[in-house]
Formats: C-alpha cells, structure tokens, sequence
C-alpha cells in the first residue's frame, strides 16, 4: 500500500518538485483516499491562483481565539463584576460621608454628653414660686457668674465653613445641607419652647397649668410682662438681608451645644441650636451682631459672618452665667458701628482720603443711620476745610453699610486725609 | 503517517480529546482538535469554492457546526467524521449559492474498492481475472489511462506526455473508468 503523504509532500507534488515515481505515489494515495484528493484539489486551485501566503496559521489563531473564549468572557465579567462592586462602593462611601456622617457624628456627640455638663437651657432669675425653686433646686449645681459682654468677631475656627462665609449660594448650600432649627421670632413662644422642652420631666410631675396662663408664668419669669413680647420683632422673609447658619460649641469639650440661645441685637429676633449645636438666623442688617447665650457659659457677642463656628467659654465654677433677657438686651446701649467692622471701615475709609490728595487733615462727622444701614443727614462736627468735608461727607455716603445702634445717638466718624 | 496533525499536539488522540471535551465541556479542547484538521478542512473547501476568503470563513462555520454537531453523533474517527462534515457544509453552501452551477457527479470522487484481506487466493484471482475482463471492456480513453496509471504505476503528467491527453482529461479518464471498472466487477461476481 501507498504511504498517506503529508501537506508539505502534497504542495510539492502541486509545484512539481517530485520524481514522477513519487507523483504516482501521491495520486495513487489519493485517487483511494477521497479527502486526500480533495485535498489535493484544493491545493493545486490554490496553486492556480497564485495564493502563496499561508493562511493556517491565521485561521489556527481565530479557533484558538473563538474556542477560549468562554474562559476569557467568564474572567471579564469576572472583573467587570468586580470593577462595578467597587464603583458602587466607592460611591455609597461618598454618599454616606457626605450626607450622613457629619450629621450622625455630631448627633452621637450631643447624645454622649453627660448629665454633668451645664445645662444648655435658658435659666430663670427672677422666679420665687415653688415651682420655679423646684426647678432652681435642679439648676443650683449649675455655675453662675455675671458674665462680660464683648463685642469681638468670631473666632470662627479653621473648618470647611469658612469657605462659606459671606457667600449667598453658601449660605443656600448651607441652608440645604446644615440640620436646622428655626425658631419663631415670638418670644413667649420661644421661651416657652425652650423652657417646656427642657423642664418637661419636671413640669409633668407638678399639675400644668392652662396653656395661656404658663405662658404668662413663664413670659413673667423671663423678667418682662407680656407686653414686652411686642419688643421681639417678627422678621419677614422679604426683608431679610443675611441668613446666619452656625454651630455653638464648647470651647472646651469642642461639643456641641444644644438649646442656646442666638440673639439678633438689632431685631430682638431669636433662634435656638439644635441637638447637634446648629443654628440658623436671619436679619435685616447684613452683619448683625449675635448674642450668643447657654446656661454654664459665657455670653458671647458675635458679629454674623455666614457660616459660624462659636465656642462658648465656660463660667468660672460656682458662678453661673445668668442669660439676658430681652429687657438686659434692650437694657444695653449700643453704639452705630460699622457693618464690617470698625478698622476695616476706618482703614477703607483712610485709604481713599488719602487718595483724594487734599494734604493732611481731619474731619469728623455726625451722621444718623437709616434701616439699610446707610448713613444719613451726614453733618460736619470738626471742620477739616471745605474740600476735605466735601469728600469726608462723599466717602460715607459711598462706603459700606453701618449698623444702628440702640442708643438712638447719632454716630460719629473721623475721617483722617 | 498523520497527515494533518496539528504541530501543538500533546500526543493524546483525537478521540480522546473529544472524550475530555465531553466530560469537561472544555471549548478549548474541541478547539485544540479541530485545529489539527484545520489544513485538510480549508483545502477540502476551497476546493469546492475556489476562493480563500469564503473558505476561511466556511472553516469558522464548520467550527460552529462541530460544536452542535459533536455532543450528538458518536464519533469514532474524528478525522473522517469531520472531512465529512466539512465536505457536506460546502455542498450544502454552493448548493444554496444559485449563482454557482456545479456538476456534482464530476465533482464527488469515488472510494477505491475496498481491500478485502480476508479473501483467499482463489477468490483473489478470479477477481484479478474479472477485473482483467472489465478492464477490456473499458471505453479506449479509459482503459488506456487505467492501464497507465495503475497497471504500469505511470503518474498524470507521464500520462498526458504518452497520451497526449489533457491533465483533466487523464483525471476524469481514470476517474470515469475507476466508476465503470467497479460497477463491471460487481456485475460479474452477480454473475
């Protein structure tokens, strides 16, 4: 029998390389096997056209491409599975850091704070009812102290708010994001809120009485009558100019303070913190001045700046810090003052005397302060000539806005040339 | 001799590849025996399509069918199993193709008669002798190619040189008169 010839012997039978011999030996083999003549055929078509390249091992590589697949698809999903785990992941993380995190932190820190820290709610000082020495009983390990106003800006501590002070879309942003509280600017209500909220264990032993008349009980016990309501203002939206956001701290323990009262000086509006120490208050001065008031802390003035972050100092111990009330509030005369504060004013002021070239000189001037904050009826108190009183009453009227005092005075502004 | 055996074999034959491929479902593994047959399919091809890039294709096809076809047949030689397939897919294909005409009947190439090893002398030479009969009785074109080609073992080329026949011509005389001489020898041993 003929032996089978290989692909190599057959391409050199098509291109005649073999002895005649070995061509019959090849036809022989084909002309018994059917497939070998097939073979044979095609390659010698192959041959006819001139095709010279070889196209096994192509056609090799596309079954060893096609036959592993499977495998390779299992491994790319495989990792395509993995990649979108981890995307999803990656963005639950985000999601749960922006949103929930900071809030539930601080919500777990005002959870954690213990029965011993001062308490953060309004104190009463003049009540003398048995009630009311039930409630003193309760506060009297509370330190008291007369407490220092100061009127300083705020220490508003390196944090991410600060990137959001004085901006309107940050104050939106932070209007949207912050957990606020907002509290009505009617202060029977407030204090009532506050009081009943804190007291309320205490005021369920005792019989409570009709609604109206606790009011009044406790509106007497914030030291004013109920008339006094009427010094609180109600401010309108629409006549807000700044919103207030803002988290009271203590300075010490850097936990929040929940309960404290914020004050807007000027409208006698009130806000209260929240459980996690936040606040949010809105003025009709771009810049009001804040009282910042918490039982066991000192009371703090501060003027507003968007975002806050304050940190109340505690009272010195066996002195406890008594909270103004509206009539101390009202009680204290302050002074017009600058929007942006007294040397910013003056140092903006200063420059563009200075500028003006009229030689050195002073002038000061008096000069009321109308309900945007802009200075009116601007009269001349020290002559510095008529050119640099002239521009000295062209530089106020030009500058930024002021903040009107309670001492109905007019304000007074020396302007250095 | 393997003839179409592919370089990356690991000795392990056909049929036992198979067998893993059905155990383990292993695409690779039926891939790795196809690609020892890919040379015989693609001539087998484009002998039927004169043209490469239809059977390139026409094997990636043929690989497709397989992988239907080999988890129902029983296969017991992978090699003829297949060479059929591919075969019956070009048919089938230049069948469908209405723009091609192909004469099947010059096309198809008959199996050779069967050796019959078991047969003792007597019966040997009185098919000898019956195959000596029909020989003669060939048409004159076909006895003589016949005669040339398995008688005196003369190759095509020496045949169209003695002849003067064409190369096809000297293909389809010993085909045409390797059909007869089988359909003769048969009619006699009827007889």
């Amino acid at each position: 029998m003929y032996n089978r010839p290989d692909i190599a012997q057959l391409r050199r039978y098509v291109r005649g390389e073999l002895s005649p011999q070995q061509m019959h030996e090849v036809e022989r083999a084909a002309e018994a096997d059917e497939s070998l003549m097939d073979v044979l055929l095609g390659i010698e078509a192959e041959h006819a056209q001139g095709l010279t390249h070889d196209v096994i091992p192509e056609l090799q590589q596309r079954i060893q491409q096609r036959s592993h697949v499977p495998a390779r698809r299992t491994s790319s999903y495989l990792y395509r599975w993995i990649g979108l785990a981890a995307s999803l992941l990656i963005v639950f993380g985000i999601g749960i850091y922006v949103f929930m995190q900071p809030e539930s932190v601080q919500q777990q820190i005002a959870q954690r704070i213990p029965p011993s820290e001062p308490s953060n709610t309004m104190r009463d000082t003049t009540s003398s009812s048995s009630e009311d020495n039930t409630i003193l009983d309760r506060e009297e390990a509370l330190p008291t102290k007369d407490h220092e106003t100061k009127l300083a800006y705020s220490n508003v501590e390196a944090s991410a708010s600060n990137r959001l002070k004085n901006s309107d879309a940050a104050r939106q942003a932070a209007l949207d994001t912050i957990p606020i509280q907002i509290i009505p600017s009617n202060a029977e209500e407030l204090v009532s809120m506050s009081l009943r909220d804190d007291h309320s264990t205490l005021a369920s032993r005792n019989s409570a009485p009709p609604m109206q008349d606790r009011i009044s009980m406790l509106s007497a016990r914030a030291g004013r009558p109920m008339r006094q309501s009427n010094e609180l203002q109600s401010v309108s939206l629409q006549d807000v100019k700044s919103i207030t956001t803002g988290i009271i701290i203590d300075h010490q323990t850097q936990k929040p303070i929940a309960g404290a009262l914020i004050r807007d000086q000027e409208m006698n509006t009130l806000a209260k913190t929240d459980s996690t120490g936040r606040f949010i208050v809105g003025s009709t001065n771009e810049k009001p001045v804040l009282t910042i008031q918490s039982n066991g802390f000192e009371t703090a003035d501060h003027v507003a700046e968007g975002a806050m972050r304050i940190a109340l100092k505690r009272a010195p111990n066996g002195a406890a810090t008594e909270p103004r009330t509206a009539r101390d509030v009202s009680a204290k005369r302050l002074k017009s003052r600058p929007a942006i504060g007294s040397q910013a004013y003056q140092l903006y002021v200063n420059n563009l005397a200075k500028t003006s070239a009229l030689g050195a000189g002073e002038v000061t001037l008096l000069f009321g302060i109308n309900a945007q904050g802009r200075p009116i009826g601007i009269t001349i108190k020290k002559s510095g000539g008529k050119k640099r009183d002239k521009e000295a009453i062209k530089i106020l009227e030009n500058g930024p806005n002021w903040i009107k005092g309670t001492d109905d005075e007019l304000a007074e502004w020396t302007v250095q040339f | 001799m393997e003839l179409f055996k592919s370089s990356k074999s690991d000795g392990k034959s056909d049929e036992l590849l198979l067998s893993q491929y059905h155990e383990s479902k292993d695409l690779g593994l039926l891939g790795d025996v196809y690609q020892r047959h890919t040379e015989m399919i693609y001539y087998v091809c484009f002998r039927y399509f004169k043209d490469s890039e239809r059977s390139k294709d026409a094997v990636m096809q043929i690989f497709e069918e397989l992988i239907g076809k080999v988890d129902r047949q029983e296969i017991k030689n992978f090699q003829k199993w297949i060479y059929v397939v591919a075969k019956n897919h070009c048919l089938m294909a230049l069948r469908a193709d209405k723009s091609q005409k192909v004469d099947f009947s010059e096309s198809f190439v008959e199996f050779s008669v069967a050796p019959h090893p078991e047969e003792d002398y007597a019966t040997k030479e009185d098919r000898l002798q019956a195959m000596e009969r029909c020989i003669e009785k060939l048409p004159e074109k076909q006895k003589i190619a016949i005669q040339l080609f398995f008688l005196q073992e003369k190759c095509y080329k020496e045949i169209t040189t003695l002849t003067g026949y064409s190369m096809d011509g000297v293909k389809s005389y010993i085909q045409n008169g390797k059909r007869n001489l089988k359909q003769c020898i048969e009619k006699e041993q009827d007889v």
